[in-house]
């Protein structure tokens, strides 16, 4: 079955208790689950941290052109994709993502997704996000698509959202 | 892009004053602060939410630093005097958070503190000087207070590199970036920005170039001689196509009709510099990328006329190497 492998970051690791770590666990388990329903499999996932000391002040999210900046300065050089978890997003979202990010993450834009702590809907958003970088847009008009633009929706995904997914360069066979 | 979408029972002042004190367990302090923007208070009602959550020594440093930053989007210019007292807060990032508002929303009054604030460690440092040169720069002010220089990136090769060029965008992407940026520097005057555009590979960048920066009341070219911030760039988020600022442009007299431009991130990390001759009137600017993670080669020729501004150059497609965190340990 073809699979993806995330890195997960945490940025500004000493501010992330051991209840913190068990909601990104969860939240994991929760994009594992969602993308089995369209046969893509989740298959390595790598931890890293970010120091608060490195962090240059990019645990707080101040605002979207921060979130990009994060993804630009930070890589982990692998065929993966990256994710940093962070405490606090200024602002509406809670979390960003390009729809359909690259394979060279050391290209010119943003090449990761930034998913903020928000409790049991973690798990929504972290799929939703890495959803939108393996290529998946919004859905709107239907609520229980992982993709409508807001979170907790109905988490479901449909067999041409999984085509699209699969088809990015990041899922191997 | 994912929105939150909050339960209307938890939309209530009562209820996100508890959470905001980190007494509801299911809705935590990220999600409170952002809960205040949507229980449609009367602006003074809610600033006075927020200040409760700069206040509350109990909560999490990252979590007041944050509350800080939204409590002086909404309360502006009228925020500088908790700004200088959270400056002397023990907490760094507070502190941090503090400096780094003051330089948006500060003036010339408040460097005395942000110099007297002790350094602490190295993003402490970077946000105080940062919040000086900003200052110096929006007000014009004779200070020698400078970033350090940058190591610069040889030029791109030009081959294959994506090239870029300034436009007049319509009235839609003018409005819709002035609206951005004042979001998050809501000093910027909308009537005195002339708005260019511009397109490199996949980024949508608007710039607003401050008229005043030639023909202001101080006599054509006398601002442009003085510490400026002749533009702000904003770039269109390519998931949900709102603008939000990303470069701030500062410039400053060097010598005899020699001027200097560093383009900056927001929180102060220097992306592009130049260098350049000019008269009153006219400027001509070369500019190249700083050596830093993320940043790709670029090399870009600035020039500014009464005519307007024209900017156009050639921006490799690959950025210096991210920095690789490191690996957890079990």
């Amino acid at each position: 079955m073809p699979g993806i492998s995330i890195n997960i970051i945490r940025v500004g690791s000493e501010l992330f208790t051991a209840a913190d770590i068990t909601t990104i666990n969860n939240a994991i388990e929760v994009l594992r689950t969602t993308y089995a329903t369209v046969g893509l499999t989740l298959r390595r996932v790598e931890r890293f941290v970010i120091p608060l000391a490195s962090a240059n002040g990019r645990d707080i999210i101040n605002n979207d052109g921060e979130a990009e900046t994060l993804t630009d300065e930070w890589t982990v050089p692998n065929h993966a994709v990256d994710v940093f978890f962070v405490k606090s997003y200024i602002g509406s979202v809670a979390g960003l993502s390009p729809v359909g990010g690259p394979c060279d993450k050391n290209a010119k834009g943003m090449d990761g997704s930034v998913v903020e702590l928000v409790g049991s809907t973690t798990g929504q958003v972290l799929a939703h996000e890495v959803g939108h970088y393996l290529g998946l847009s919004h859905v709107t008009g239907n609520s229980a698509n992982l993709m409508f633009p807001s979170v907790p929706n109905g988490g479901t995904l449909t067999a041409s959202q999984g085509n699209t997914m699969k088809s990015h360069c990041f899922v191997e066979p | 892009m994912a929105r939150l979408d909050i339960p209307q029972e938890d939309i209530q002042p009562e209820v996100v004053r508890a959470a905001l004190a980190g007494q509801v367990e299911s809705i935590p302090p990220s999600i409170a602060l952002r809960l205040i923007a949507q229980l449609d208070l009367p602006s003074a009602a809610e600033q006075a939410l927020l200040l409760d959550a700069v206040r509350n020594e109990k909560v999490e440093e990252y979590f007041r630093a944050a509350a800080l930053r939204l409590y002086t989007r909404a309360a502006g210019v009228s925020s500088i005097p908790e700004l200088v007292k959270a400056l002397e807060s023990p907490q760094e990032r507070v502190a941090a958070a503090a400096a780094s508002a003051l330089g948006q929303v500060g003036t010339p009054e408040q460097l005395a503190a942000l110099r007297r604030r002790k350094k602490g460690g190295d993003f402490l440092g970077h946000c105080l000087l940062f919040a000086q040169v900003l200052i110096v720069h929006r007000f014009g002010v004779a200070d020698d207070v400078a970033l350090p220089k940058p190591e610069l990136q040889p030029a791109p090769s030009g081959v294959g590199g994506l090239t870029f060029k300034t436009v007049r965008p319509g009235p839609e992407r003018r409005k819709a970036a002035i609206e951005g940026l004042r979001r998050e520097l809501p000093s910027l005057d909308p009537a005195a920005q002339d708005v260019y555009e511009m397109q490199c590979g996949p980024r949508l960048m608007e710039i607003a170039f401050d008229r005043n920066f030639l023909g202001g009341a101080d006599g054509p070219g006398e601002r442009a001689l003085r510490p400026a911030m002749p533009a702000i760039v904003a770039y269109q988020d390519q998931e949900h196509g709102e603008f939000h600022p990303g470069l701030l442009v500062l410039s400053r007299g060097t010598g005899k009709e020699r001027f200097s431009l560093v383009l900056t991130r927001l929180s102060g990390e220097q992306l592009y510099v130049g260098e350049g001759a000019g008269s009153k009137s006219e400027f001509d600017f070369t500019v190249h990328s700083v050596k830093a993670p993320g940043v790709p080669a670029v090399t870009a020729r600035v020039r500014v006329t009464a005519k307007g501004a024209e900017i156009s150059g050639v921006s490799d497609r690959r950025a210096v190497a991210g920095v690789v965190p490191a690996r957890e340990k079990n």
